[in-house]
């Protein structure tokens, strides 16, 4: 396996709309790192340029220092794994396993070692003389990781793999996925737009928006600290509080239409307060700080919570309650909201 | 709702289909009539002219120059052809909508027009021989099957497939052969019997290169239709559609008939 | 990729249809137009024979009303085939599919059997006593009528079962539920949706009948030429290439002209807005 580094890569089609606007990023050796983002956010595009699929504008890709830029696809050696899997249709589950040794000119008896290990390492044996076709979503899945991992290629890279899948495959296959990543120490770039999925699996996240990277940090980071209301509102935050810097009052406390908010984060030379639905607390108090008042205009049951959307003098605000008996449309309640969960936006 | 079950559609349907059945029925029976001309009822049964068939060198020659300019040009179609499709499906070529009616525009044009000016201008104008002037005439008639049938396929065809190969080290080139011809197996074989057939029976185009020097069989048919009126024809006529049922038959086993019509 | 190694994929098929179909196209195009004084003088003087009207609206005529014969026997066949279950709508489809991939020689010979002089139809008339002597079908418009609808009615019963699959009975369903009877149904609903795959059917057959040579020449005879005989008249039996290339270009043109017609109506009268 190999270190990437992708350096100020740049593409597009026409010169004026700008799909990758300059974006460099590194992935260690041995690293798991997802490209998230909404369709449209280039992390495709990203993925393909390294892959060798897609001509870039501008810009290098380097594989262990060494520059693979204009080395062709074919000649690469990278895995990938398709969103549609691309698994031959003519040829069956070994063959399949085996075409990019094939290519490679591996001679027969070492191929056939080296695809039955893999197989079994997936847990395909059973399917060898198989067919695509014949096999269910998941196990095509399987057949394109084993595909993909036989060649021991540099780079993994992986394009929305689990989004054919249902819900609870995606489960599996995405705890698999990171099991075979750490067990064979691979370098892994994964795209997805799956929030959930990615900060499960990944060592880094790089979270894209219209051709550049908008935060790239731990899950943790990003998580707990997210940068831009972009990010934020990508990885749940639902509630905002927009303020001036007129509006401060102390490095970490602001006051918006006569309400003082505490934030855990430094206030100064931001712009928003954001705060997760289930941080909310619903309570009785009313003239506290971090409180306010609202009205409930709408509720929905989740099963282990209620969530309802509030209406307060500072906007809407999205909260989420376990409890065990619905509140009502049009009930009077105060809002808290803890500092320790409040957290500061600059863009 | 109007579906298979309703009466007045199941009467007009089944009336229809026996119009379309009952002539070739007719002509099965007359082909064994004892009678010297064509009619009904028969009075006799022979196989007479099943065996008259194979006195006439007109139809053995006919049958033979039929076959070959056939498969010749449907192999050239498909050899033409699917490069051409998949340029168009799979590169960004400027204008391919426009290619791709341009190569389907030979179906605009009116067999018997493509058969008189091909006559024209490149048998009497250029002296190319009568053959090869047939062979362009019938590649012209296949080559829009061809367009439309693989095109239709690779259209269905994940592109990632090509991608996948590429990633794990075919060329581009190789990818073609390995990985794309095999995959579009079906709508070849498809395309192939379609001008097959489509050639194989064509009249307009090769009645113009017909003569003494190269018979064809339908122009050959028709000849000896009008010259004898006898039951020669029906037996003819039967070979052919035992021929006809013969292909469909291959093309059941090989691919599904279903593939003919799509 | 890039589309430089495209462009050589394409050219030979390219340079086929341009220099086989195009070229010779013009070739016997230029001497039609070369005529002193008035450059289309040769078609003012084709048009200006009565006989060759008479021709050209024999041509026409014939594959109207083909075509509207065989849409009216195709419909209902193919919306009977077409809702069938798949295993009997196999066998049928297969009946659809033998005369049309039948040799055109040997399903206009047929008819010779049924309507000659000699033929089944005049028997069974004469036996029926609804004529004491032979009518003579075979040789007119009629029987080229009657062959053109026999050897269309496949490909329209083809091409309306595809169109037909891709419906949505449940839109039906919902206007039955709504109180529309089976036949309001079919012109209110079916119809309306039948309307693209319906025009593709009728051009098809149109331009089919229009140009078809095997039909008028069997069943038609040397009396009743149609313009696709003409041609071959023309050009091999009188050796006058000329005549036979103004014909050839009139008959381009006024096909060309009525596919295009069809087609623009077929877009009028589809009121589904098209996503394109």
């Amino acid at each position: 396996m190999a270190n990437l580094e992708v350096k100020k890569l740049a593409k597009s089609y026409d010169g004026k709309n700008k799909i990758l606007q300059d974006i460099s990023f590194s992935v260690k050796d041995g690293e798991l790192v997802s490209i998230l983002g909404p369709s449209g956010c280039g992390k495709t595009t990203t993925l393909r340029i390294i892959a060798g699929l897609l001509d870039e504008s501008s810009g290098q890709v380097l594989v262990d220092n060494k520059d693979v830029t204009k080395v062709p696809v074919y000649k690469r050696n990278f895995g990938m794994v398709f969103q549609s899997y691309a698994l031959f249709p003519h040829l069956n589950i070994f063959e399949n396993v085996a075409f990019g040794l094939k290519m490679h000119g591996m001679n027969k008896s070492e191929i056939k070692t080296k695809v039955e290990e893999i197989l079994e390492i997936t847990g395909l044996t059973e399917y060898v003389k198989k067919y695509p076709a014949q096999l269910s979503g998941g196990q095509q899945q399987r057949v394109s990781l084993a595909r993909a991992l036989v060649i021991n290629p540099q780079l993994l890279l992986m394009d929305e793999p689990l989004s054919n899948l249902d819900a609870k495959l995606r489960l599996k296959m995405r705890e698999e996925i990171r099991r075979l990543q750490q067990k064979l120490k691979m370098t892994v770039l994964f795209v997805t737009h799956d929030q959930q999925e990615c900060f499960a699996i990944s060592d880094r996240v790089m979270i894209m928006k219209e051709g550049k990277i908008d935060q790239f940090d731990t899950p943790q980071n990003i998580f707990h600290h997210p940068r831009t209301e972009y990010v934020a509102r990508f990885i749940g935050y639902d509630n905002f509080i927009h303020f001036e810097q007129t509006q401060l009052i102390d490095k970490h406390r602001i006051q918006v239409k006569g309400r003082v908010f505490e934030s855990v984060d430094e206030c100064k030379n931001a712009k928003l307060l954001t705060i997760r639905p289930e941080n909310i607390e619903i309570t009785s108090q009313d003239e506290a700080e971090n409180v306010m008042s609202g009205t409930i205009i709408s509720n929905e049951y989740l099963g282990q919570s209620f969530k309802y959307r509030i209406k307060t003098d500072l906007g809407e605000f999205q909260v989420e309650e376990s409890r065990k008996k619905m509140r009502l449309v049009g009930e009077q309640v105060s809002l808290f909201l803890p500092a320790k969960h409040l957290h500061a936006l600059s863009e | 709702m109007l579906n298979s079950k309703n009466k007045i559609l199941t009467v007009i349907s089944i009336i229809v289909l026996a119009i379309l059945m009952l002539p070739l029925i007719l002509v099965v029976i007359t082909s064994f009539n004892t009678q010297n001309s064509i009619s009904l009822p028969i009075e006799g049964f022979t196989f007479n002219w099943y065996a008259n068939i194979f006195q006439q060198p007109d139809f053995i020659a006919g049958f033979e120059s039929s076959l070959l300019v056939a498969l010749i040009a449907s192999g050239l179609a498909l050899i033409i052809g699917i490069p051409a499709v998949y340029a168009l499906t799979r590169f960004n070529v400027p204008k391919a909508s426009w290619f791709q009616s341009f190569f389907l525009s030979p179906t605009l044009i009116p067999e018997i027009v493509i058969g008189f000016a091909l006559y024209q201008t490149i048998v009497i104008t250029i002296r190319i021989p009568v053959f090869i002037g047939l062979i362009i005439g019938h590649f012209l008639l296949c080559l829009p099957y061809v367009i439309r049938l693989i095109t239709a396929s690779m259209l269905l065809l994940d592109r990632h497939i090509e991608e996948a190969g590429w990633v794990y080290g075919c060329s581009p080139r190789k990818t073609f052969f390995l990985l794309v011809l095999p995959n579009i197996k079906t709508s070849i074989i498809a395309a192939f019997m379609m001008c097959f057939i489509n050639s194989f029976n064509n009249m307009p185009i090769s009645l113009f290169m017909n003569g003494p020097s190269l018979t064809m069989l339908p122009p050959a048919i028709l000849n000896y239709l009008q010259n004898n009126y006898d039951p020669t024809v029906s037996a003819i006529s039967v070979l052919l559609m035992v021929f006809t049922g013969l292909m469909m038959f291959l093309v059941e086993k090989a691919i599904g008939l279903k593939s003919l019509t799509k | 990729m890039n589309n430089r190694s495209a462009i050589h994929l394409i050219v030979p098929a390219f340079l086929g249809v341009l220099i086989f179909t195009f070229f010779p196209l013009i070739q016997i195009a230029i001497p039609t137009f070369q005529a002193k004084g008035n450059v289309f003088a040769e078609y003012v003087r084709f048009l200006q024979n009565s006989y060759n009207l008479q021709v050209i609206a024999r041509t026409f005529m014939i594959s109207v009303i083909t075509v509207i014969i065989v849409l009216v026997l195709g419909l209902p066949v193919s919306l009977w085939i077409a809702r069938q279950k798949v295993g009997v709508k196999q066998v049928l489809s297969l009946l659809i599919l033998f005369p049309m991939l039948t040799n055109a020689v040997v399903r206009n010979f047929a008819w010779i059997i049924i309507l000659g002089k000699d033929g089944i139809l005049n028997k069974l008339f004469m036996a029926l006593h609804i004529s004491n002597q032979p009518v003579s079908i075979l040789y007119t418009n009629i029987s080229i009528v009657i062959g053109s609808v026999y050897l269309f009615l496949p490909i329209m019963i083809t091409s309306l079962i595809g169109s037909i699959s891709e419906l949505n009975i449940e839109v039906e369903e919902a206007a039955a539920v709504l109180g529309a009877t089976p036949l309001t149904s079919f012109f209110k609903v079916l119809i309306p949706q039948l309307t693209p795959g319906i025009f593709t059917g009728c051009i098809l057959v149109f331009a089919g009948t229009m140009t078809a040579y095997t039909t008028p020449q069997i069943l038609g005879g040397n009396r009743h030429l149609v313009m696709s005989t003409l041609i071959y008249q023309q050009a091999m039996t009188l050796g006058n290439w000329q005549s036979a290339s103004v014909v050839a270009i009139v008959l381009i043109l006024i096909s060309a002209f009525s596919m295009w017609l069809m087609r623009r109506i077929s877009h009028m009268l589809d009121r589904r807005p098209s996503l394109a």
